[in-house]
């Protein structure tokens, strides 16, 4: 049985080694000329307009927890839906009540204003 | 195969309908803070309790074999419904003001001992890791139900962070039982085990795998060397969160711990034995010695509750009949009097939390003096309390698997604990009252009944002990 | 059909148990809200009570049990206020519903047949440990069933006296709390089937002693009285104990039952293991029943209220260790040394303390010698094997002792508090009532011919000369007593209602008879000193003696001897001598207190070093003193000085180390969480290896 994990061993010792290697690599390799814009974050190719350890809005925070919430239901969602004709009804009632409960999630976000902006 | 035994969890059924209510009452109701939460999670949780008393007796699987109610699982159902009455009546004069919305207090509550409920039916590693996510995540918040106390919201930070990295070694663990025997079910594991695994290197992954499981169950439990988190979590929660954490995370720990390692891992179980036995004895010491220099009354009672985990796990040692329906016993007898003392301290809590604040109070309110008085007793294990016949039958199970030295150790540490029990009650009796803080809202109803209630039960835990005790032989069926 | 007995202490129980609650809160229950969750809770307690009670007993007892619970609780509920008055009825009804059903009880037992009249009422098993298996069980025989018609139904007639007594005291709900808790243990004591509940009750009925000798405990004296009446028994009930082993050691059970039926094949007749059993046990019995040489603490348990010293120190506790030798008669008669100890030292006990009456000038002193000596005789009763003789006079003394201490209660209500006799004096005429009752109660102590006094003391006396283990001398001893006891009891009550009046001016204007609700109680108490003894006149006197062919089941399992039989002109002859001895005593008490009573002045003045040594009770007090209490001192100063400097040192090293340790543990708790993960990474090594 431990035979199968074997795969799992080779990946993992390709992936950690890879990572280090081409970390190694370029650190050692790699010419160094820094100048001050390259210095600076990355962010998607934008010039950054402070520092980026800023307090932001709790209230970004609560959505990007709602975001997460519903994504992962889609992420559940998927697999499901792939695997539905096999499932059959059971499947079926069975994500409905895991739908009923992030509803009733949302009503209860929704009750307490969350989704307001002010 | 597909048994959707709905009836066996129909208590808890109950309780959450309850806890979706409590949830959307807050969310729409044009006046939330008229609503009698305290007595409504009472009703609930009364419900689930007659529900399971319909139950009871019976043993049934259900949901793909996932789930197994039986009569032990039954007992520690009305433990956890019981635990989660006595805190709601002792909660609300102290979470009055203190908390918005009072509904997703008792919400979390009645969800937490859903996911005890849960742990208690658990047939399967993945059910128990769902029961034991759905307990902690919602202590995890009610830790820190007081945003706007600094030690509330590190306890919860702390707790979070230190079970969710505890929860993952136990994941680690499962997944390694089941890389091994191929199976999460309970006795399939034990079956499979058999069929395949004869020594060699994968008896030794799954011997791993066993121990990061027992690495998570003893973090809930707060044995040494796990216990690190338990004083900062213990001290900083609102009290009564404190009370519930204390009394049903424990009782659910403990609980998680005989089941799992004698249904599914009872054929490794034999391998931790000696480990166990330095745990328990390091544990109680530790938390003996490190609770005499405590001068905040809720954190020595955090050692405290490290010390009382190690006596317990001496009936684990012992691994007989006599010593793990002791545990049973004793958990009963250490949520009620963690309970009551707790509620004595929400009450004393106004005049503040250390030792000096509470000079006095045991005459100038000489019910909360006289309920301590029992409470603490109980806590040293002094007859006729409850405390006292839990230890007495630990040691016993204890000395009939014949661990004479390991009971000498366990009654020197009591007597040591004497010291730091006794104490507080020389701070209510012998010292003078100080000024500060003024009278107390000592007539509180709710309070005053959960105080009965609690003291009542040890009393009659420590006169009629066998009455409790047949009950938890009888029952405990789980045997390696 | 017998299971309702268990209800008999229950009740005292229950009464004790809210008389107290309200005499703790009583101050905090001012304002209605907490008023009535205490109440609540109390319904609560009850409530569980009686399930309790419920699993083991008969439907319709529960329901009679609810009641008076119901109604107290209704009454509650509808916002009556708790005061003294309720606490009376509390205290009072409570033992009078015991006295009710003790009678009903007793009622049921004698229309069994005599082999049957043995009931064990299991309640609740107690315990299981080892060899060693108790029940929480009540036995009702014949001597048990007595027994409890005397604690309860004297027992309520001086409940009913206290609540005139009493009626003043800020302290009120304590004292029936305390007195209910007593009958209780005591009830616990009588009805017991086996030694370790036998032992509770033992303690428990010091320990009310206890606290009610000290009920004024704002006096000194008072406190002090209360320690030492304990500690006293304390080392009596030291003996006891020793005793509860051995037998446990011998026969493995400590069931009466089990320990009497085998008894005689266990142990050897005047074997050593039997002796040092039933001298252990007597050494617990001159505690309790304050015999020589443990007598000393019932002359300062005066100290306590008056019906208290009625019904603690002369009617029931203090009769405890008679029933206990009469409830081992089984062992005691296989041990004749034994035997011949327990009548020796009751001799010796009745004439010492009646000498010590002589002298004493309080009125309640006077009475408490007097129970010394009356209980002297009761041991002489038993140590001569005459059990059912002994707990018949315990029966009669029941009765005339409290009316003596009641009525000295009474004389004391009417003189505001004085207790010198030499300060009263002709109260005849202001107090006529309390004087007739008196006088009843002299003349029953005395064994004046025809009351109730008479007839047991009679039969004491005629078994300690004709039973194979009496003797000529015991006889003696009793019969000179018989003189002392009715000297010393007339010279009291000539004192008090006779002669002229000694009593200030300002005293004398406020003397007044008592209430009905005290003077009732005495005349029931006068009636029954009166006709107490009837329920035993002997064979020789025509009666059936119906006592003790009522009692005779009990020493079923006694070693038996064959004794000499003698004549019934005998024991006229001895009858005859007693009540002329006792008639002398009389003649003599009224030539010195009324005739003449210059004489004892002179006496005393003449043979100074005499009353001195009298008065001062022959100085056992500081013999004592001196020899215990000071060498225990001492012995006590010295081991100070080791324990200070060698134990303390090796403990509170212990202790320091542990607390040391204690700072170092704290120290690791950081506050860190990365410090707690390696904490949680440590203990996951430490299990994988």
């Amino acid at each position: 049985m431990l035979e199968s994990y074997v795969p799992v061993l080779i990946l993992g010792v390709i992936s950690v080694g890879f990572a280090f290697v081409t970390l190694a690599l370029s650190h050692l390799i790699g010419e160094r000329k820094p100048t001050e814009e390259k210095l600076i974050p990355y962010e998607c190719g934008n010039v950054p307009i402070g520092t980026a350890r800023e307090r932001f809005p709790v209230k970004f925070y609560i959505i990007a927890m709602l975001f997460i919430i519903f994504d992962v239901e889609v992420a559940f969602m998927f697999p499901w839906a792939v695997l539905y004709e096999n499932l059959g009804m059971l499947g079926l009632i069975e994500m409905l009540i895991f739908v009923l409960i992030l509803m009733l999630g949302l009503a209860y976000v929704w009750g307490k204003g969350a989704l307001e902006w002010e | 195969m597909a048994n959707f035994d709905f009836l066996s969890i129909s208590p808890d059924l109950v309780l959450i309908a309850f806890a979706v209510l409590f949830l959307l009452m807050g969310s729409f109701s044009r006046t939330p803070g008229v609503h009698n939460y305290n007595m409504l999670s009472i009703s609930a949780f009364s419900l689930a309790i007659l529900f399971n008393l319909l139950l009871f007796g019976s043993k049934r699987f259900g949901f793909y074999d996932m789930m197994l109610y039986d009569e032990l699982a039954g007992i520690f159902r009305f433990i956890f419904y019981g635990i989660g009455i006595i805190v709601s009546l002792m909660s609300d004069p102290y979470i009055e003001g203190k908390i918005k919305h009072k509904g997703e207090y008792y919400a979390l509550i009645i969800l937490s001992i859903v996911g005890m409920s849960f742990i208690a039916t658990s047939y399967d590693l993945i059910m128990l890791v769902l029961g034991v996510e759905a307990m902690s995540l919602s202590v995890y918040i009610l830790a820190g139900m007081f945003k706007h106390d600094e030690a509330s919201a590190e306890a919860s930070i702390k707790y979070f962070l230190l079970g969710a990295f505890s929860t993952a070694i136990m994941l680690l663990g499962i997944a390694f039982v089941y890389g091994t025997v191929g199976t999460t079910n309970y006795s399939l594991i034990v079956q499979n085990y058999n069929k395949y695994l004869h020594g060699g290197i994968q008896t030794g992954i799954f011997l791993f795998g066993v121990a990061a499981i027992l690495a998570g169950v003893l973090f809930k439990i707060a044995a040494v060397p796990f216990h690190m988190w338990t004083p900062d979590v213990y001290e900083g929660a609102p009290t009564s969160v404190t009370a519930f954490m204390i009394s049903g995370v424990k009782a659910a720990s403990f609980f998680m711990l005989i089941r799992v390692f004698l249904i599914a891992l009872k054929v490794a179980v034999f391998n931790f034995v000696d480990i166990m036995v330095f745990i328990s004895i390091i544990t109680m010491t530790l938390g003996n010695i490190a609770a005499l220099t405590q001068r905040n009354i809720k954190r020595m009672l955090a050692y405290s509750s490290i010390a009382h985990a190690g006596y317990m796990l001496i009936g684990f040692v012992a691994l007989n009949k006599t010593g793990l329906a002791a545990i049973v016993f004793y958990l009963i007898a250490y949520a009620l009097m963690n309970l009551g003392a707790f509620a004595v301290l929400v009450l004393l809590e106004e005049k503040g939390k250390d030792l000096e604040h509470v000079s006095g109070c045991g005459f100038l309110y000489p019910f909360l003096g006289l309920m301590m008085t029992i409470f603490m007793f109980s806590m040293v294990g002094l007859p006729p309390t409850g405390g006292f016949m839990g230890k007495f039958y630990v040691f016993k199970g204890a000395l009939e698997a014949g661990y004479l030295w390991l009971v000498i150790i366990a009654v020197l540490n009591s007597a040591v604990s004497a010291y730091f029990y006794l104490r507080v009650l020389v701070y209510m009796f012998f010292e003078k009252p100080i000024d500060a803080g003024g009278a107390l809202r000592t007539s509180s109803a709710t309070v005053t009944t959960a105080l009965v209630l609690t003291s009542v039960g040890i009393l009659f835990l420590g006169i009629f002990p066998q009455f409790f005790f047949e009950i938890t032989t009888k029952y405990m069926t789980y045997l390696p | 059909m017998f299971d309702f007995i268990v209800l008999i202490p229950l009740f005292p129980a229950f009464g004790a148990f809210l008389n107290g609650i309200y005499g703790v809160f009583r101050s905090n229950w001012a304002d209605k809200p907490s008023h009535t969750i205490g109440i609540a809770s109390i319904g609560l307690a009850f409530g569980l009570m009686l399930l309790l009670v419920y699993k083991m007993v008969s439907v319709p007892i529960v329901l009679l049990a609810l009641v008076p619970a119901l109604g107290a609780f209704l009454a509650f509920i509808f916002g009556y206020r708790w005061s003294d008055k309720l606490v009376s009825i509390i205290g009072v009804g409570s033992i009078g519903i015991s006295f009710i059903l003790s009678v009903l009880a007793f009622w049921k037992l004698i229309h069994l047949e005599p082999e049957a009249r043995f009931i064990e009422v299991v309640f609740y098993k107690w315990m299981i440990s080892g060899d060693l298996s108790l029940d929480i069980a009540f036995l009702l025989d014949p001597l048990s069933a007595v027994m409890i018609l005397v604690v309860t139904g004297v027992g309520f007639l001086i409940h009913v006296y206290s609540v005139g007594y009493m009626h003043n005291d800020p302290s009120y709900p304590r004292f029936f709390a305390y007195l209910n808790l007593f009958v209780f243990f005591m009830l616990i004591l009588v009805m017991a089937n086996n030694f370790p509940m036998m032992f509770i009750g033992w303690e428990g009925v010091g320990l009310c002693s206890y606290l009610l000798i000290g009920f004024w405990f704002e006096d000194d004296y008072n406190a002090y009285a209360g320690n030492k009446a304990f500690i006293v028994n304390r080392i009596g009930d030291f003996g006891f104990l020793l005793g509860m082993f051995l037998i446990f050691v011998t026969f493995g059970s400590l069931n009466y039952k089990d320990v009497f039926e085998t008894a005689s094949r266990v142990l050897s007749y005047n074997g050593f293991t039997v002796t040092a059993i039933t001298l252990l046990l007597f050494v617990g019995a001159t505690g309790k029943s304050s015999q020589i040489p443990l007598y000393v603490w019932l002359p300062d348990a005066m100290a306590g209220p008056t019906p208290v010293s009625a019904l603690i120190h002369a009617a029931t506790m203090v009769t405890a260790g008679v029933y206990m030798v009469a409830r081992c008669n089984a062992l005691y008669t296989l041990a004749p040394i034994s035997m011949a100890v327990v009548a020796t030292i009751g001799a010796l006990t009745a004439i010492f303390a009646a000498s010590m009456g002589f002298a004493q000038r309080d009125i309640k002193r006077i009475l408490a010698y007097s129970t010394i000596s009356q209980l002297g005789y009761m041991f002489l009763g038993v140590g001569v094997a005459a059990f059912s003789a002994g707990i018949f006079h315990l029966v009669t003394h029941a009765f005339f002792k409290a009316l003596l201490f009641l009525s000295a209660g009474s004389v004391i209500h009417a003189m505001g508090g004085e207790q010198d006799v030499m300060k009263m004096g002709g109260l005849k005429g202001h107090i006529k009532k309390t004087f007739i009752v008196s006088l009843v109660g002299t003349l029953a102590i005395a064994g004046a011919p025809g009351l109730s006094g008479f007839f047991s003391k009679d039969e004491i006396l005629w078994q300690a000369y004709s039973s194979p283990y009496g003797s000529v001398f015991l006889w003696a001893i009793g019969v000179i007593t018989a003189g002392m006891t009715a000297f010393y009891m007339f010279r009291w009550l000539f004192l008090i209602f006779f002669g002229e009046e000694r009593m200030d001016h300002e005293t004398k204007h406020h003397i007044h008879e008592s209430p009905n609700v005290m003077l009732v109680p005495l005349y029931i108490l006068a009636f029954l000193s009166i006709v107490g003894g009837y329920i035993g006149i002997p064979e020789s006197l025509g009666g059936k003696n119906h006592f003790h062919h009522f009692l005779e089941p009990v020493t079923r399992y006694a070693y038996k001897i064959e004794g000499p039989h003698y004549s019934h002109a005998l024991e006229y002859a001895l009858m005859i001598v007693s009540v002329a001895v006792a008639f002398a005593g009389f003649a003599i008490a009224y030539i010195c207190y009324v005739k003449n009573p210059s004489i004892p002045v002179k006496f005393a003045e003449s043979y100074r070093n005499i009353y001195r040594w009298v008065y001062n009770k022959y100085f056992v007090d500081e013999l004592y003193e001196f020899l215990f209490v000071k060498g225990t001192l001492n012995t006590c100063f010295g081991l100070k000085a080791f324990d200070e400097k060698g134990i303390d040192g090796a403990v509170n090293g212990t202790g320091k180390s542990l607390y040391w340790s204690s700072i170092l543990t704290s120290k690791l708790q950081t506050g860190y969480i990365y410090h707690y993960v390696w904490g949680i990474v440590l203990g996951l090594l430490i299990l994988l290896f």
